[in-house]
């Protein structure tokens, strides 16, 4: 896969034509479409070990049906922005994890977003050395994070979302993002932290630049609010590559222009 | 002696319909909106630091460009808030900027090469008027 350089925007909601031409208009080149499973709705997926065997003895003659949905399929040509799909999974319990990465469509997916909705998720997806598909933790700010969790989730490269387009149009909405940002400052100094946009309509996209200035009030500093929409974006992107591949690095490589 | 700075942020005004040409914006009332803006999401401290510094230096209805002016300090109050700027005449608007200059001199290069490059996008759709009104860019440099 061919990553570009530039401006990049994780999480769109939604896709037409109209989003299309002002992402191209704003100088975007790559974007992500998003696609939301909600795991507590489709079933418990048991962490307990026992409970599983007795389980599977039960629910294995039972047809398997997958829990994952296929891609949204988006038909456009146009060489200046590339478009990516990405799964963002909303779980309550370790197990339905599990469950999720051993879905035969995971595999179309570029990158793998995780929602974790209390506590014990966040703590068990940062300690277990399995989760290390993970690409992005969502949060909201329900969640009591440790400095400790922060650091370990660093290291293993997950990133951290904010997206900015609940804040434009809601009052609370704006309140709770900004605060979960500046929780990401207490905890863990902004590390690792992208913005992304969430939108649903085309008037909720922002120009690259104001997204840099908004990062600036999400409490990140001028050098990683451009981060957290170039260089941040795009290691997730190689990443996501090399554990597609198993191999043990990815680089890209983009032809030089000599200009003398 | 330190010059006083200033700081001028081109920003450029979209609507939902792109064709609503008869979209009126006055200087005042976009002036009154960015404050209450700034106001809702800086508290009285960002209003009162860029009340007495903060202008509207040109409007543009047919280009749909205007220039801001401020102090060299809040000038970052002022671009954090510009994409929560949504509503204006009870419309839906959208604001991006365009460019961050120190001294009018430089935005209005800037705003013309930017018509240029407009202009020579869609040179074989348009006419020859709207041509000229594209490129016409007067008053920026009264001051």
């Amino acid at each position: 896969m061919k990553v570009p350089y530039g401006y990049f925007d994780l999480r769109v909601e939604r896709v037409n034509d109209h989003i299309i031409n002002t992402f191209i208009e704003y100088g975007y080149t790559l974007i992500a479409v998003n696609t939301t499973v909600n795991c507590s709705l489709l079933g418990v997926g048991n962490s307990n070990r026992k409970k599983r065997k007795v389980d599977e003895c039960n629910v294995e003659n039972k047809e398997e049906n997958d829990w994952v949905p296929t891609p949204k399929l988006i038909n456009h040509d146009n060489f200046k922005l590339k478009i990516v799909n990405r799964l963002t999974v909303q779980i309550s319990n370790i197990g339905q994890l599990h469950r999720i990465s051993t879905s035969q469509h995971l595999k179309s997916y570029n990158i793998l977003a995780v929602e974790p909705l209390n506590d014990q998720v966040f703590q068990d997806i940062v300690t277990s050395s399995s989760t290390s598909s993970i690409d992005i933790i969502t949060c909201n700010t329900k969640i009591s994070i440790t400095p400790k969790q922060y650091t370990i989730a660093t290291e293993k490269n997950i990133y951290f979302e904010v997206s900015y387009a609940p804040m434009l149009a809601n009052y609370i909405a704006c309140q709770d993002t900004l605060s979960l940002a500046h929780l990401f400052h207490m905890k863990g100094k902004s590390k690792n932290v992208i913005v992304s946009s969430g939108a649903v309509n085309k008037l909720d996209i922002r120009n690259p630049h104001d997204v840099m200035n908004l990062g600036i009030l999400l409490g990140l500093s001028r050098k990683q609010s451009k981060e957290s929409i170039t260089q941040g974006c795009y290691s997730i992107i190689l990443q996501r590559c090399m554990k597609k591949k198993n191999d043990k690095s990815a680089f890209n490589t983009q032809p030089r222009k000599i200009t003398s | 002696m330190v010059r006083y700075k200033n700081r001028y942020l081109v920003v450029q005004l979209r609507t939902l319909e792109d064709d609503n040409l008869d979209f009126k914006i006055s200087d005042r009332e976009l002036q009154i909106t960015v404050l209450n803006m700034i106001k809702s999401l800086h508290g009285d401290f960002g209003a009162g630091a860029i009340k007495t510094c903060f202008k509207v230096r040109y409007c543009n209805p047919t280009t749909r460009i205007i220039i801001f002016k401020t102090r060299h300090g809040p000038h970052q109050f002022l671009s954090s808030v510009i994409p929560f700027i949504n509503k204006l005449q009870e419309k839906q608007i959208q604001l991006s900027t365009l460019y961050t200059g120190a001294s009018m001199f430089q935005c209005y290069k800037f705003i013309q090469n930017y018509q240029k490059d407009l202009v020579r996008k869609i040179t074989d759709t348009i006419s020859e008027k709207t041509k000229e009104k594209m490129l016409n860019i007067t008053n920026v440099l009264n001051f």
